[in-house]
């Protein structure tokens, strides 16, 4: 079921009424329903891949049980390798076989040794890559005596399925998230008013402006042989737009659901696109999934702290291995090391973090220094994005060539103006509220209430003229 | 809660008063332009047409300059949309053509579109044009429940679509000679996708439903309808054999069922769309067709 659809138009109010109407006065129930609701939102994609979201469950709660009643290091180790084995050999199974398997009849064949090879049509199970991840953190927390095991099996399966971030994230810790299933939930208004915004804000950036670039991105990409430098810079800016409106409104749904039921939901977008360097940019676009590498990956190699040479390796460590979490293709490795090749000046360098405040802050305008640098981040990761975007390298390369070829200088074949005016208006909001949650939310006086529900509907009736209207598309993330 | 329940129901009030009023066009936000409908094939004033009437098969099986050249005292016209957008919204374009009562339509369709879901889809998920308010009107006053239903449809998140026949958006008809998709290489090559093709599952069968169909078309086109089975494949007929014998025995046909299959070799890149070997192979068989068509009833 995909959050921009009627059928989850549908599902999310029949839950929230049974949720705080029907289940409110029984907390166990109340998580039940979670449950419930979350199996079914992930089974209306495909019923058999609920077996492996109970696995991934069942495993972790039993193993986290056993962490905490055994002291021996050597016992907890293993109980400790089972989990992550478990979670990771199911995601390794099922993302990355078919990638193992033709690289290994690719080594023969290039060295004239032909092997008789097959691939196994495997179906990628939706979010597979979100959920491993939340649950392991569950055994690896308790492991380091960080958190304790929950006793209440429905409370920590509704932490594992919990329906709006199941399967796109943000990717949540034990620590944070599990003990809100534990109390009892509140309704609070201005949290789920505010949780409404975020819906609507993760709707159009979605719906409006990422659906609306999808097209041109696609025609691009598709055959970038075709097309002038200039029309495939206008491609590569366009993929960075619809990504981030993807992934991120994506993103605003999710938490925004949270709200509405009396859940916090970690922030996994901030504003990335003002970023002033690398660095601010990693902390500012999918935080949660970087802040997971941080602390269950890069910490535990030694960080920063064993000396440069130990650092270099560990960042491009990092950076690897969250080109492969996004996919079983030789382009988001390449884009995990081109990350990090953008990280070693810094590292080189030894710069302390300069940039950790919001930029301009206090001021409505940046300052030329300011805009240099966000631009030029800005070219960096869009540079980076055809990789990612990339069926091959093959397809990189014709695109790299194109760029730097004297037709940058023409006129693009594709121009869309009003895309670029959309585009326009929600980078100028953000910039505007770039000290808050999210875009929309909007602090106003009583009296201008009026404006912002006036506000409110255009935006609404933009995003239903655009999900009618428009050219809908799956969400990027679902293919990771 | 309740201030957040009635601000919530406040605001789609609100939303759904302003869509009610820009539907029925008191409050036109955005300026009209013209509408393009296209269609395969020509048409010359003074010539009756000979119109196919169908989804993408019509783009992939049949070559309209040949049939042109064939019948040449008719205007060949593929009166077709995408399969996504559904019976009703394609078979409304026909109402912006020039009709006489001399003229012929095959009705060769895909066979979902006898099922009710993709009878009038309202929703949109792909390359849409805007919903039309003829088509809704028009559906309203000839199928209420259906055009009701489809609007919440649930059943399905498939694409669904209406094409634009607006009576205040001033329609421009646009003719195609050759489909663009016939210029594909791959198409050219007579290449066959060799993984299955995608499965064609079985449709229901409501009988009282494809007489409505049939009824709409003759009340809305002036010439004789005639059916025919689109290029298909032996084993829909175990799955679709109801519908198929009740289609048989009570519409008239070009074509027996035996005579629409083609061999594997044939098909494009789905179990609808032949490469040109079989648009060939396709385009004759209609030929021979409409020979016999006008040597039994002179059309």
């Amino acid at each position: 079921m995909l959050f921009n659809s009627v059928d989850f138009a549908i599902f999310l109010p029949i839950i929230f009424i049974l949720y705080w109407f029907v289940f409110n006065k029984n907390l166990k129930l109340q998580n039940l329903l979670i449950v419930g609701a979350s199996y079914y939102f992930y089974g209306c994609w495909d019923w058999r891949f609920l077996s492996l979201v109970f696995l991934s469950t069942v495993v972790d709660f039993v193993v986290g049980r056993q962490l905490a009643s055994t002291k021996l290091p050597s016992t907890r180790k293993v109980l400790l390798w089972a989990s992550i084995l478990v979670n990771l050999g199911v995601l390794g199974f099922f993302k990355y076989c078919n990638f193992f398997i033709e690289n290994f009849i690719a080594v023969f064949t290039f060295f004239d040794v032909p092997i008789n090879g097959f691939s196994l049509h495997i179906i990628l199970p939706v979010g597979i890559s979100f959920y491993t991840f939340q649950s392991m953190s569950y055994t690896i927390d308790i492991y380091r005596n960080k958190l304790k095991p929950s006793n209440d099996f429905i409370a920590f399966a509704a932490f594992v399925s919990f329906f709006p971030q199941l399967v796109a994230g943000p990717i949540e810790r034990a620590v944070n998230f599990l003990p809100q299933f534990k109390k009892p939930r509140i309704f609070e208004h201005q949290k789920a008013v505010d949780g409404m915004y975020q819906i609507l804000c993760g709707l159009f950036k979605k719906i409006v402006i990422a659906d609306s670039c999808a097209p041109y991105v696609e025609m691009v990409f598709n055959n970038p042989s075709d097309f002038s430098g200039s029309t495939l810079l206008i491609g590569v800016f366009l993929f960075s737009v619809q990504v981030y409106g993807d992934f991120s409104g994506y993103s605003d749904i999710a938490i925004g659901t949270g709200r509405l039921f009396g859940f916090h939901l970690m922030r996994n977008f901030a504003f990335p696109f003002f970023s002033r360097d690398i660095g601010e940019f990693w902390r500012r676009w999918h935080i949660s999934l970087s802040t997971w590498f941080r602390d269950y990956l890069y910490i535990p190699l030694g960080g920063s702290r064993a000396g440069l040479g130990y650092s270099i390796r560990n960042v491009l460590i990092i950076f690897v291995v969250s080109g492969f979490w996004h996919g079983s293709k030789w382009t988001f490795i390449v884009w995990g090391l081109l990350n990090a090749l953008y990280f070693l000046p810094s590292l080189l360098r030894q710069n302390k973090r300069t940039d950790v405040g919001i930029v301009a802050q206090g001021r409505l305008f940046p300052s030329f220094r300011e805009v240099v640098s966000m631009g030029t981040t800005f070219v960096l990761i869009s540079f980076s994005f055809i990789f990612f975007r990339s069926e091959n390298l093959e397809v990189v390369f014709q695109f790299i060539s194109g760029i730097i070829s004297f037709s940058v200088f023409t006129v693009p074949a594709v121009l869309p103006e009003k895309l670029f005016w959309l585009i326009l208006g929600l980078f100028l909001v953000e910039w505007v509220q770039r000290h808050k949650e999210h875009a929309l939310q909007l602090a106003l006086p009583i009296l201008m209430k009026p404006v912002k529900w006036s506000f409110l509907l255009v935006l609404t009736e933009m995003i239903l003229f655009h999900f009618f209207e428009g050219t809908s598309q799956e969400f990027i993330y679902f293919d990771f | 809660m309740k201030t957040f329940v009635l601000k919530i129901a406040a605001f789609f009030l609100m939303l759904v008063a302003g869509n009610v009023i820009y539907f029925f066009g008191y409050f036109k936000k955005f300026p009209s332009s013209i509408k393009t409908l296209s269609y395969f094939g020509s048409q010359e004033s003074g010539k009756p047409n000979l119109i196919l009437f169908g989804a993408s098969n019509l783009v992939y099986n049949y070559d309209y300059e040949k049939l042109s050249a064939t019948f040449d005292d008719f205007n060949v016209i593929a009166n077709w949309e995408y399969e996504f957008r559904g019976f009703f919204p394609t078979a409304s374009k026909l109402t912006a053509l020039e009709q006489t009562a001399q003229d012929i339509l095959i009705v060769t369709a895909p066979y979902n579109w006898y099922e009710e879901y993709k009878f009038l889809p309202l929703l949109n998920k792909a390359n849409t044009t805007k919903i039309s308010q003829k088509v809704i009107v028009n559906g309203l006053s000839y199928f209420p429940v259906l055009t009701v239903k489809s609007f919440f449809n649930i059943s399905t998140s498939l694409n669904k679509d209406t094409s634009q026949i607006d009576d205040s958006t001033p329609v421009q008809l646009e003719f195609e000679a050759i489909p663009l998709a016939q210029y594909t290489p791959t198409y050219k090559d007579c290449w066959t996708n060799p993984e299955d093709k995608f499965t064609i599952t079985s449709t229901t069968f409501d009988q009282q439903y494809l007489d409505r169909q049939y009824r709409w078309l003759r009340a809305n086109f002036k010439g004789k309808i005639y059916f025919r089975f689109p290029a298909i494949r032996p084993n829909q007929y175990s799955i679709n054999k109801k519908r198929i014998q009740y289609q048989e025995e009570n519409f008239d046909f070009l074509n027996a069922f035996e005579t629409a299959h083609f061999a594997d070799s044939l098909w494009f890149d789905q179990w609808y769309h032949l490469n040109q070997c079989g648009r060939k192979v396709a385009t004759e068989r209609l030929i021979n067709e409409l020979r016999f068509l006008e040597l039994v009833v002179g059309y």
